[in-house]
């Protein structure tokens, strides 16, 4: 099966009139394909692609805390800009990063924002058409450092996720210390999570194919319930078998990974000049 | 010859269901042996117990001179002893499947078993080698198609060099091509001077896997003899459910 790709098809299987349910598992094996599209962008040549993955992970993290510290919108413009370069040079057009990251976080952040611009106390600078409601000036601030801080985080931490294989992510978690546990964890998760999305999708469409016509709203109630059920028995019984299966190949408790990075020059100037960044912010008075 | 694995009045029960009962069977050195039954017969917790997954409820279970028991698994020295002499290949390659990449999936025995890490990319590298899976190296498991998924289940397995392996249903629901492609690998260099217990109900691989049958109904041994024969016992294949009424067996050398 090519990478992207899913029984389904490559982008998200054979819509029916299945009802809220199927369109949400359907949403969710889309989200998954997503994920598959990640790994052929990591695989694709480009600044951070080239970059070994823990001077990636360290860099950008130090970005992401960057955004946090600093409290002026000239830095965290430039920050964002910063990100939107980075994401040129490694080969992740604009339309990608609305696509992926930018709109949703904007529709997320951009209504727990929207109030502040009315409640901040403060002089106003305009009124609401329509409403009357005063637009203050610190309210407009503090939006648009909410703003700007959650689409300069997520546009870093998109970048890192775009860039780099995912199990590169987790070998890379793992070289900087992030206990194993967690890391197995995260790593189980996105493999079985797409297990069980298709289990779960293959249930409801059989279910649906031997039914004479659409379902009533108590019937459909019933199906949900009774899938999340099936679902959950034969998710525990997945992770038994997965357990066991690990068992058998010598596992006691603690996955070891094997680590396959070489670090260059050029991988340890990156993530130092990233460094630098929070240090200078705090250096400056924030 | 010695003993590999020697069974003595053996039962297994999941609650109240009684999946195997009073299996009395040795397997020495070398030996190819085929398990053969129909669904729910008891072959796959058969190929637990010897793999130390699972425990006798009743009877002695055996392993390379020394009884099996949870105990003795529980011991990090004897545990590993014991895994680096035997492996698993799972029935669904979903299961046995786990790691991001094909690479860590080979690796992950060896590394869990303590090899260095220069000892294991050898012999990860010389697996992708011998099963022709280089350029699969990096991929994500998940997305192989199913006879390579179950490729690299072999591989990742044989990649310690277990001197056991234990196969559980290992050609089913592949396509014709990849069921012949795995069936030869299962009978030339790769398996070869191992012991290979094999858990199987399709009738027309046997004889190319497999010297010795052993016919498993109702979780009690039925038949214990060379492949050939078994094979042409068709009663007694009817019987326990591995062919129909008037099924004929197309047997491979």
């Amino acid at each position: 099966m090519p990478d992207g790709a899913t029984p389904f098809g490559r982008c998200g299987c054979a819509r029916g009139p299945g009802g809220g349910i199927e369109g949400l598992l359907h949403g969710l094996v889309g989200a998954m394909e997503h994920a598959g599209a990640a790994e052929s962008t990591a695989a694709r040549r480009g600044l951070l692609q080239a970059l070994d993955p823990r001077a990636k992970l360290i860099g950008l993290g130090a970005l992401i805390l960057s955004v946090t510290l600093t409290h002026r919108l000239a830095v965290l413009a430039a920050l964002f800009a910063l990100a939107v370069g980075l994401a040129m040079a490694s080969r992740l057009g604009p339309g990608r990063m609305a696509r992926q990251v930018w709109l949703g976080v904007a529709l997320f952040s951009g209504a727990l924002a929207l109030p502040a611009l009315v409640l901040v106390p403060g002089p106003a600078i305009l009124h609401l058409p329509g409403l009357g409601w005063p637009v203050t000036a610190p309210g407009l601030t503090s939006a648009a450092f909410l703003l700007g801080r959650a689409e300069t985080a997520a546009s870093f931490a998109a970048l890192l996720i775009l860039t780099t294989p995912w199990s590169h992510v987790l070998k890379a978690m793992r070289a900087v210390g992030v206990p194993v546990g967690l890391v197995g964890l995260l790593g189980m998760t996105h493999r079985y999570i797409f297990l069980l999305l298709q289990t779960a999708l293959q249930m409801f469409e059989a279910r649906r194919a031997r039914m004479l016509g659409p379902p009533g709203v108590a019937a459909r109630r019933r199906m949900l319930v009774a899938g999340v059920g099936v679902l959950l028995t034969r998710s525990l019984a997945l992770a038994g078998e997965v357990h066991l299966a690990m068992v058998a190949r010598g596992y006691r408790g603690d996955v070891r990974l094997i680590d396959d990075f070489r670090l260059r020059p050029r991988d340890g100037l990156a993530a130092g000049v990233a460094l630098l960044v929070p240090v200078a912010i705090l250096l400056g008075g924030r | 010859m010695s003993a590999v694995f020697s069974l003595s009045s053996v039962g297994f029960s999941y609650r109240e269901w009684v999946a195997l009962d009073g299996i009395d069977l040795t397997v020495t050195t070398g030996e190819r042996v085929a398990l053969l039954g129909p669904n729910g017969s008891g072959k796959s917790t058969l190929l637990r117990l010897l793999c130390g997954l699972a425990f006798a409820t009743t009877g002695e279970v055996r392993a390379f001179g020394a009884p099996l028991t949870e105990a003795r698994l529980t011991q990090v020295a004897e545990n590993t002893a014991f895994r680096r002499r035997l492996g698993l290949v799972f029935q669904s390659p979903d299961v046995q499947l786990f790691n991001a990449t094909v690479l860590d999936e080979i690796a992950f025995g060896p590394l869990q078993l303590g090899w260095s890490r220069a000892q294991v990319l050898a012999a990860v590298d010389a697996m992708l080698d011998r099963f022709g899976l280089g350029a699969l190296r990096h991929r994500a498991p998940h997305r192989l198609s199913g006879g390579e998924k179950k490729k690299v289940a072999l591989a990742s397995v044989l990649v310690t060099e277990p001197e056991v392996l234990l196969l559980d249903e290992p050609t089913a629901a592949l396509d014709p091509r990849s069921r012949d492609d795995l069936l030869d690998l299962l009978s030339g260099d790769l398996v070869r001077g191992r012991t290979v217990i094999t858990a199987t109900h399709e009738m027309d691989s046997v004889a190319g896997i497999a010297a010795r049958a052993v016919v498993i109904a109702g979780g009690r041994i039925a038949a214990d003899a060379p492949v050939a024969k078994v094979l042409a016992d068709t009663l007694l294949l009817r019987r326990v459910g591995l062919i129909r009424g008037a099924g004929r067996l197309r047997l491979e050398a």
